[in-house]
């Protein structure tokens, strides 16, 4: 390949990814292709500190959960149409017929930050509650508590019965 | 045990998959949180349209005094940090000017045609991009383009390549599609034709970087119309604008 380097085709095949995570991070589309573009350009300077070919993938999620928190984490930007964001990120979501994934995506988007961010970053980047731990500055054990609280949450939007008993 | 099977379903270990075994509220509760957690992944793989058809309207819907907040949301933590910033890109720019000026014309070529195979639905677009969509991508690279000179602008994208976001622009001709790469900062010495992987293109220095100009073999497109496409574009492109 002469012109485009692996790591290159690599990134440019991540970055949907990339923007996806950011964008449920950020709630902005705008905010969320600052974040990828700063990410990926620390990306490619850092790549000589990659050495495992196979964690590349949750290399590029914490640098870009890095630049988010970087940027905006002191600047909560309110997104004024989250029901707006969520239909015109696909056209196909405005008609979907599932109601109840739409109404699952605004409510995710509704989550408190200090709930939603480990949820994205567990189902979404497939940290463990370990790795969210260290990268969050917080005990396993604050985090295993948002994240039920989150499922807690949404599990209310998509009508199944709240866990009795020994919930935090 | 709710709290561990709450906050992460699909973990397991040998203590809790032994609980599950005589504890019939557990192992529904982690059952419907499965089932729950299934729905939460389709929900976060959210399909994203290119920029065209998505954040521009969510831009556009935003109040303009919070687009500005935002737009120089970076810029409010202080000088140090502004200089830092800009001695970065600066070093990333000479870094790359370096790096890359070494590399072949061909190379460059190449990496043009590779990149298309990255976006094949680029060629099959047909309505106008909104034009604070277009300014947006060209923002990013420092880029202004004359639309009317261009022509008709039914794609734009920021794109990564080698090494930093370029605007990837379809435009349409009367002889069907033209892809062009606003390549700021690219050293190409002088204009070069090309034929690779079923593409005819050319790549044609400008002050301040390159354009590269592509379209499909199969198309009605000839030599002489890419070449006339690519000049329209090369008058329409001013690589002055701050990036």
């Amino acid at each position: 390949m002469a012109g485009v380097s692996p790591f290159e085709h690599t990134l440019a095949s991540l970055r949907p990814e990339l923007l996806r995570f950011a964008l449920w991070l950020a709630r902005d589309r705008q905010t969320a292709e600052d974040v990828v573009q700063e990410a990926m350009l620390r990306a490619w300077k850092a790549q000589g500190e990659l050495t495992k070919p196979e964690a590349l993938r949750p290399w590029l999620l914490t640098i870009v959960r890095r630049e988010h928190a970087r940027l905006y984490e002191r600047k909560r930007h309110p997104t004024t149409d989250i029901d707006g964001l969520i239909s015109l990120e696909d056209p196909a979501l405005a008609a979907s017929e599932d109601q109840q994934l739409d109404e699952l995506r605004a409510a995710i988007l509704r989550l408190p930050d200090d709930y939603r961010e480990p949820l994205v970053m567990q189902v979404l980047g497939g940290f463990s509650t370990q790795e969210i731990a260290t990268e969050m500055n917080l005990t396993q054990q604050a985090v295993l508590t948002r994240l039920f609280r989150a499922r807690g949450k949404l599990r209310e939007i998509c009508g199944v019965a709240a866990a009795a008993g020994d919930a935090p | 045990m709710q709290l561990q099977i709450g906050a992460d379903p699909q973990a397991s270990n040998d203590a809790l998959e032994a609980h599950l075994l005589a504890c019939a509220r557990c192992t529904a509760f982690r059952r419907e949180t499965r089932a729950l957690d299934g729905q939460i992944r389709r929900a976060l793989e959210l399909p994203l349209e290119p920029l065209r058809s998505a954040s521009n309207v969510v831009e556009l819907r935003r109040p303009a005094a919070e687009s500005a907040q935002i737009a120089t949301a970076p810029r409010r933590e202080g000088r140090p940090r502004a200089w830092a910033l800009a001695a970065s890109v600066a070093l990333a720019v000479t870094i790359g000017l370096v790096f890359w000026s070494t590399q072949s014309q061909p190379a460059l070529a190449t990496a043009v045609v590779e990149h298309m195979a990255l976006e094949p639905d680029s060629w099959n677009q047909h309505a106008p991009v909104p034009q604070s969509a277009l300014d947006l991508v060209l923002r990013r690279s420092g880029v202004r383009l004359d639309r009317a000179t261009a022509g008709e602008v039914v794609y734009a994208y920021s794109c990564w390549f080698r090494g930093r976001y370029v605007p990837h622009l379809v435009v349409q001709t009367s002889g069907g599609p033209v892809t062009v790469l606003v390549l700021r900062d690219e050293a190409v010495t002088r204009e070069q034709r090309f034929e690779e992987s079923g593409y005819t293109g050319l790549l044609l220095p400008v002050q301040g970087g390159a354009l590269a100009v592509l379209a499909r073999e199969q198309s009605a497109i000839d030599a002489a119309a890419l070449n006339e496409a690519a000049q329209r574009v090369l008058q329409a492109v001013d690589f002055d604008a701050p990036s």
